[in-house]
């Protein structure tokens, strides 16, 4: 390794790391593109060391968002159970399909959960509908607006199916899996888009992690590489988390469907 | 998990200050672990050598037992922290939600811990 790609590797991580913490990516789907197409490092290599990124993400920014009282950890230890047990069989299916079957599916996954969330952005215009009839209640202080939300949890086997799914696609792929569940805990369970944030990104540590021994066990850790992007992304995410302080729902919204839209366009052209 | 008996927020709010002290231990002490493998890493313009086939769980942890302290060692230490701190986080939410008398979510938290336990060994076998 050389001094430039050292650095090209801590600037990659800060700002994969900044959208992950700013989205509830965990930034795997945004770092595994810049390492193999920007650093040209193998696809095995690239994921544990997106794994690895994606465990210091969440890990930094739940600390964080667990002092905020943001996260509902109660529904995120429930969630981590469909999570975990995903992450184990993912290892088992990704030997079942090709990687090109998977790319499709995945794409065209991310095209309809965008798709989804523009449509619910557009017709929230910024306001969520807030349920106070459901389990597990969670209050928090919405930085932006200074008003403190109370919420209850609904339908919560739907988003334990879509966790396993999350889960399944992370230990397949080696992204953190927040794509799937952050949209499924707004509108299927009615949590704020800020607390779904927070709470995926508190159980996307535990998924990565499943995983991250099975990388480590089959020798596709660099030691140099995953440090380097790890401490990038740490940075990252602490300035991803204090930013996000300060946007909108509404804005974090539509940031989070065009980031979909584009890597959902970028995976259908490969 | 019912609406009729939930656990205190002061005691939930407990859990939560534990388990965000047990994630910023882990990712400090991990940083701090790769920040001084790369530092000496650079020293050697990253002319370091990565042993091949890679080691094992057990190998890094007897080489850190070992007071060998080396920038692939330091490198390795560091992401091990990493991965483990996950699973010391459930781990505090066990402990946690035990001391809130919070039945239910010790059941939830000892799932998590023993599928992430079972993962684990699986890996260990497997190198």
């Amino acid at each position: 390794m050389t001094f430039t790609t050292f650095f090209a590797l801590l600037l990659g991580g800060v700002i994969t790391g900044t959208f992950g913490a700013l989205l509830g990516l965990g930034g795997g789907v945004l770092l595994i593109p810049f390492l193999v197409l920007v650093l040209g490092i193998p696809i095995h290599e690239a994921i544990a060391t997106s794994i690895i990124a994606v465990i210091a993400t969440s890990s930094a920014g739940a600390a964080m968002n667990l002092e905020r009282h943001t996260v509902n950890m109660r529904l995120g230890m429930l969630l981590e159970i469909g999570t975990v047990a995903g992450a184990i069989l993912g290892g088992v299916t990704a030997n079942l399909l090709s990687g090109a079957i998977l790319t499709r599916l995945f794409a065209g996954l991310l095209l309809l959960v965008s798709l989804v969330m523009i449509r619910r952005a557009r017709a929230q215009r910024g306001k969520e509908p807030i349920h106070t009839d459901g389990v597990l209640p969670g209050t928090f202080v919405d930085d932006a607006t200074g008003e403190t939300v109370r919420y209850t949890v609904k339908r919560i086997p739907g988003v334990l199916g879509v966790s396993f799914l999350a889960g399944n696609v992370s230990g397949l792929l080696g992204v953190g899996g927040g794509i799937f569940k952050v949209p499924a805990m707004n509108m299927i369970s009615g949590i704020p888009i800020k607390a779904a944030a927070a709470t995926s990104n508190f159980m996307i540590g535990v998924t990565a992690a499943a995983s991250a021994f099975i990388y480590f066990a089959n020798g596709h850790m660099n030691p140099i590489v995953n440090a380097t992007a790890a401490l990038g992304v740490l940075g990252g995410s602490y300035l991803g988390v204090r930013v996000s302080r300060k946007i909108h729902s509404g804005v974090l919204t539509w940031i989070f469907a065009l980031v979909l839209l584009f890597i959902s366009f970028e995976l259908f052209t490969r | 998990m019912s609406r009729e008996a939930p656990i205190e927020t002061e005691l939930l709010h407990t859990v939560e200050r534990k388990a965000s002290w047990v994630l910023r231990l882990g990712v400090w002490s991990s940083a701090a672990l790769m920040t001084a493998g790369l530092c000496v890493a650079a020293f050697r313009s990253f002319q370091v050598t990565i042993p091949s086939p890679s080691p094992s769980i057990l190998d890094v942890l007897h080489r850190l037992g070992s007071a060998v302290f080396d920038p692939v060692t330091l490198l390795y230490a560091g992401l091990l922290m990493l991965m483990i701190t996950p699973i010391l986080r459930v781990l505090a939410a066990l402990v946690g939600f035990s001391f809130a008398r919070d039945r239910t979510f010790v059941l939830v938290s000892l799932v998590v811990f023993l599928l992430l336990m079972g993962e684990l060994y699986y890996s260990i076998r497997l190198e």
